[in-house]
This record gives C-alpha cells, structure tokens and sequence, in this order.
C-alpha cells in the first residue's frame, strides 16, 4: 500500500546516494527532452513525490510488456523508478490469488481513489460479453470500467491496450478492442510497442510522478517525447538510405555492409518509436543493429499492415547530393590546432605578452 | 500509413574544406553563445547529446575540436560519471554511465561548475552530524568546538 514515506528516503534506504539520484534525474530530464538544468528540479519534485498506488490489469496480453519492464539487470533509471512505486495489484508479481488478490484490487482502490496510476495491459474483447477472457469471474470490460473510475492517470502499454495489437489481427475472434474504445470519455496515455521500451514506459510514470500531469500527446494518445520522430530519423543506417546503398537479401553483400535494410522491408520510415536512440537490452542493439528490419510494432494493426519483408513503396532515386560523407576524426585536427592557436593567443593577448610567430599564424586560420 | 516520399529528407549542409560539418559548426556556435551568456549574465547552460541526430564521426570531431582542458573528475555514483572540461574554459563534457558502462546521459554543460560535482548542503550537514557523533563515541562525549548545528 502506498506510505508516506518520501521517494528519496526510500532511495537513501536501499544505499543510493542523493548524487546518484541527481544522476539518474539528469538522464531522466534528457530522457524527457528536458533541459538538463531541469535536472535539479525533477530531483526536487520527485523527492517529495509520495509512494503512488499502481494497479496494473493484464488482460489478452503475452506478459511480455511486464517483462520488458522487469528485465533490468543493473539499477536503471526504470527499477528505481518501478521499484518505488507501490504496486499494489499485478497478477505476475503479486502473491496473493483469487479473492485475496481481487481484495487487494480493491482495497487500493479505495484507499487511493482518484489518485492510483492505472496500467493496462493486454487488449479487451468484447464478443459476446467479453467471455473470452475473465479474471476471478469478473470479464476484463468490467474489471477495466470498474478500477478506471477512481484512476488518475490511465496507461496503455504495449500495442495489445493502445490499439489492440495481436488480438486484435484479423479475424479478430474475441472482438479484441484497445482501451481507448472502451473508455472513451478519458485521456488514455498509450505507450505502444510490442513490447514497448522499458524506459519509456518508467518515463511516462516518472513524467507523471514529477508533473503531476500526463506528457503531452499525438493524436494517437502517444507521448510526443518518446513517438515524435520516426526510427528512420533516427537510424545510424539512414547515411546508406540516403546513398542508395540496400541489402536486398539477407546475406548479399549489402546486408554484410551493413547498409539499409529498407528493400527488405524495413517499417522505419513509418514507425515512431525509441528504439534507435535508447535501443534494447541495457543499451545493447535494436532489430535493425542486429541486421533485421524494423517491424513496426508500435504502429497500429502492424500485424495486418502486409508482409514484415515487403518494402513499402520504391525507396526514391536522387537523394546523394543531399548526403555529407562520414566524417573521421582525423579532419578535425586541424580544426582543434586552430582553435587552441586562437586560445592561446587571447590568453597571451590578456596578460600582455608577445605572441610566437606560430600562435600568430595559427590564429589567423 | 504515408508514403516514403512523404517523409522529409533532412537538408544537410555540404561541411566547409577544413572537414566541419554543418552539424559541428552549428554545436561550436551553440556553445559561442552559450558561453556568452555566462559571462555577461553568469547563466549556465547546456546542450544534450543524446537526441542530436550527429552523422557518424561528428561526435568524435567535436569531442576532438573541443580537446581536454585541465580538470578531470571521475564520480562513483551507481555507475561511473566523467566531468571534463574542455580546451574552453567553462565548457564542460558530462557523461553519465550506468554500472554496466552504458551510456545514460551525456551533455556539454556550459558553467563554472557542474552542479553534479556540487557537495549537496544537506549531506555536508549529515556528514558534520555523524563525524561528531562518531568523535563522542570514540572520545566519550567530549567533541569540543560546536554541535555541529
Ligand atoms: S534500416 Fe530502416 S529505419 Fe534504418 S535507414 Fe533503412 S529504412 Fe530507415
């Protein structure tokens, strides 16, 4: 259940220290694309965050999501932010079962109404009055209707609650449908993936936590900080994309070069996502690093949007001369030698002295 | 789903002949202002580099351009932070690490001092209190000087 006790001293208990916590505030304010001067605040604001209530609903769902979540091996920015939270009702975590857990469910409910974080997992059918998947006898329509009315903040996550995602794939024969349809009338944050990132989904809660408000969203109800660019913006692979140069198999040559994998069906382009920037695995690699092509997971009925290895249109043809080549360290140099020329000569200049006949040549450049 | 040809390419300058490209150039005038505005109002600021579409190499070239100045600061803090400063006085490289090595954060702060190598007042608090406590126990009782208060 939710105490009093402030997320910092909690921290502090479990021996992380208040520069450490800085620390983790920093990668959190650049995780939200705040300015790192936010840092200190965020530390400010979640230090007198008090424990909240999260009720976590699995519904048509792989478990994978909880698993993208709980798979951090070192103290990342997600097990503290996940590891201060009171979870008070999860059906993969908790040890209570049956009526004890629904007890629990229910008793947070009150204890914390209008101010429990909400997270939903797993779409809702609704065929015949939702039969298909129950929990304790109760169908997942009513036990979603029944614990959103006291939430403060609703989270979809994975691409099963934001659009209804695998279940949802035609035929469709559980009448699968995304929280969204189901709560209406409510601001539903979706953080879709399959499964999404870890740290996005602790970003959002950590967001939530620190503003008391949501984070701005798309008109897909997706947090604009982490789905406002494309992973194509943001692929190392874009250069070879924009050179023309593909791996049209995926053991030709192109695909040993490591060159784009758009003719191989890559969804980058029309996916918005993190994976190239925060990547998977403590940082490790993305489906494209590992020379796969991106299936655009996160993007609503991916699964019925055509063949994951069929390109999407004709990539176009004249688009090198927009292309800079690859800069290697060596070119810069020069640049470094001028600018510590340059250095010196205004330090020397300050106190007066005389130049060497190198620091003047060097300036001038 | 919008077509391929929907999708912006991103103009890109062709780089100067000393080899900078537009991105580097953009980062070192950033960081000319920046630096100004320290000196003239004393506001710090900062440039992140974790969302900065860089191409290949242009991290290491700025990194490069920017040298290293005379202070290194390593920081044991749930995985390894590196302060240092560059060629530039008051331009500081900051990167922050996880205990696996991982990359958590990294910024160009532009400052007198990153606040992360910043004691914070109320551990040194902490600290005076549990050295005096300490003393009285060793000493029974008699710590001189104040209560640390
Ligand atoms: S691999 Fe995919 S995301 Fe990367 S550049 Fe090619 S098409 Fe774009």
């Amino acid at each position: 259940m939710a105490d009093e006790a402030d997320l910092l001293e909690r921290l502090r208990q479990q021996g992380i220290s208040r520069r450490s916590f800085l620390k983790y505030c920093a990668g959190l304010a650049s995780l939200l694309a705040l300015p790192p001067a936010m840092a200190p605040r965020i530390a400010e604001a979640l230090e007198r965050a008090r424990r909240p209530a999260v009720i976590w609903l699995s519904f048509q769902e792989c478990t994978a999501c909880t698993e993208s979540l709980t798979r951090s091996f070192s103290p990342t920015l997600e097990n503290l932010i996940f590891n201060v939270l009171s979870l008070d009702y999860h059906h993969t975590l908790q040890a209570a079962a049956g009526r004890h857990a629904e007890d629990a469910r229910r008793q947070s409910m009150e204890a914390n109404r209008g101010k429990y974080i909400l997270v939903v997992e797993g779409s809702i059918p609704v065929a015949e009055g939702g039969v298909y998947s129950t929990i304790a006898g109760i169908s997942n329509l009513d036990m979603l209707r029944e614990t959103a009315a006291g939430a403060a903040a609703i989270v979809s996550v994975g691409t099963c609650a934001a659009y209804g995602g695998l279940p949802h794939a035609r035929p469709n024969p559980t009448g699968a449908v995304p929280v969204s349809e189901i709560l209406a009338d409510r601001t539903i944050v979706n953080v879709p993936g399959c499964p999404p990132i870890p740290v996005v989904i602790s970003g959002v809660i950590a967001h939530v936590l620190t503003f008391g408000r949501v984070p701005e969203l798309d008109d897909l109800g997706r947090p604009t900080v982490f789905y406002g660019q494309t992973i194509h913006d943001r692929c190392y692979r874009r250069p070879f994309y924009d050179r023309n140069l593909f791996a049209e198999q995926f053991d030709d040559e192109g695909a040993r070069n490591g060159w784009c994998l758009y003719k191989l069906g890559c969804k980058g382009p029309t996916t918005r996502n993190a994976c190239a920037t925060e990547k998977w695995n403590q940082g490790t690699s993305f489906p494209i690093q590992s020379g796969h092509p991106c299936l655009g997971c996160s993007e609503p009925d991916f699964w019925d949007a055509g063949s994951f290895y069929q390109a999407l249109t004709a990539p176009p043809v004249d688009v090198a001369k927009w292309v800079v080549p690859a800069i290697g360290v060596g070119v810069a140099a020069g640049a470094a030698a001028g600018l510590a020329n340059r250095l010196r000569k205004a330090r020397a200049e300050r106190r007066r002295q005389p130049l060497a006949a190198d620091d003047v040549k060097g300036g001038e450049g | 789903m919008s077509s391929l040809q929907d999708i912006a390419v991103p103009g890109i300058t062709v780089p100067p002949s000393d080899g900078l490209s537009g991105n580097v150039l953009a980062l070192l005038h950033e960081i000319a202002s920046l630096l100004t505005a320290l000196a003239e109002e004393g506001a710090p600021g900062s440039i992140d580099l974790r969302g900065l579409p860089l191409l290949p190499g242009e991290r290491e070239v700025l990194k490069t351009v920017l040298g290293d100045g005379e202070v290194v600061a390593v920081i044991d803090a749930l995985g390894e932070t590196r302060v240092t400063e560059t060629r530039l006085a008051g331009v500081w490289w900051v990167r922050h690490a996880d205990p696996a090595g991982e990359t958590i954060a990294e910024f160009i702060e532009v400052t007198p001092c990153p606040a992360i190598l910043k004691s914070d007042p109320r551990d040194m608090r902490e600290a005076g209190v549990a050295l005096r406590e300490q003393l009285a126990e060793w000493t029974g009782g008699a710590t001189g000087g104040d209560d640390g208060r």
